[in-house]
């Protein structure tokens, strides 16, 4: 939310001093709210959404792979909706702006009240204090340059770019931009030397699948965490809204859990 | 200079979530 927030204020800054974003938003939908539940189940079962996918895969779990491959076979296989887009006003990301705000203090009030420390990552308890802070000033700015530069960054981007070319589409040099983001988190585990390489069993091949699952979901929903967080939250898009809460939702939901249930269920009837 | 620090913005980026250790699943997991 912090750097959603940021990336907004970001946004809004240029957007009076360069004239104004020029990038598509889209209205929620029912395939948006699908789409999201999808993604969410796939990336817990997969282990990991976009980003601690490529994060794993550049720290040494090679069957990685596999998800990635599937990202590229679901882009190949399905063609994105075409949801109605509309250009958004300069009060629409005034509100989102608004809306993170209040929601970022709403969250500082209770995290005061349990006297918890500052930590952008529950997943990551060594992350906070000013290491944190300047992370995540930094990394919002950043990403909100880039995203107004229009640059096809973000990881899911050379998935698509890759899917496209196998349907046909030509593949264009700029879609290697999508290569540099792994290039700074290889860099990050090279120094810390916090390798983990972990051999493919016969069971990661599951992987794909799920993989292409994640590709299909985000397909459905007009974007992934990545696209949602970094691209369309912070410009105002509602879609992104929808799209992030039922991703939230989905990813509570463990597909294991509903395949032993019914399983479960199957075996009662039996019985 | 424009690509160049694109590409260092972007390098930047990816050291920063890398930091970070982002994953949507495992923040919302670990809130649970």
């Amino acid at each position: 939310m912090g750097l959603s927030f940021g990336i907004a204020l970001t946004l809004l800054l240029l957007a009076r001093w360069h004239g104004g974003e020029t990038m598509p938003l889209y209205s929620p939908h029912l395939s948006v709210l699908l789409g999201g539940l999808v993604f969410g189940m796939a990336a817990r079962a997969n282990g990991g959404c976009f980003v601690g996918t490529i994060n794993g895969l550049c720290q040494g779990e090679a069957r990685r792979l596999f998800t990635v491959v599937g990202w590229v076979m679901g882009y190949a296989l399905l063609r994105l909706p075409s949801l109605p887009a509309h250009r958004q006003s300069p009060l629409e990301v005034v509100l989102v702006l608004a809306a993170l705000a209040a929601l970022l203090l709403v969250l500082n009030r209770i995290a005061k009240r349990q006297q918890q420390s500052f930590r952008p990552n529950p997943a990551a308890p060594g992350l906070q204090g000013n290491l944190a802070w300047v992370l995540m000033l930094s990394t919002r700015t950043l990403v909100g340059l880039l995203h107004h530069s229009g640059l096809p960054w973000d990881p899911s981007s050379l998935a698509k770019g890759l899917g496209a070319s196998l349907r046909g589409a030509p593949l264009r040099a700029i879609t290697a931009y999508g290569l540099i983001v792994p290039l700074g988190m290889l860099v990050v585990h090279g120094l810390r030397r916090d390798w983990r390489p972990l051999a493919i069993t016969p069971k990661d091949w599951l992987l794909l699948p799920w993989g292409m699952l994640m590709a299909l979901g985000s397909a459905w929903g007009m974007g992934a965490n990545d696209t949602y967080l970094f691209r369309y939250l912070p410009l105002g898009s509602l879609h992104a809204a929808v799209g992030l809460a039922a991703m939230v939702a989905g990813i509570a939901i463990n597909p294991n859990d509903l395949l032993t249930g019914v399983a479960g269920q199957r075996a009662a009837t039996k019985a | 200079m424009f690509t160049i620090f694109s590409m260092l913005a972007i390098v930047t980026v990816g050291m920063a979530l890398a930091m970070s250790q982002f994953c949507l699943v495992r923040s919302v997991l670990s809130l649970r």
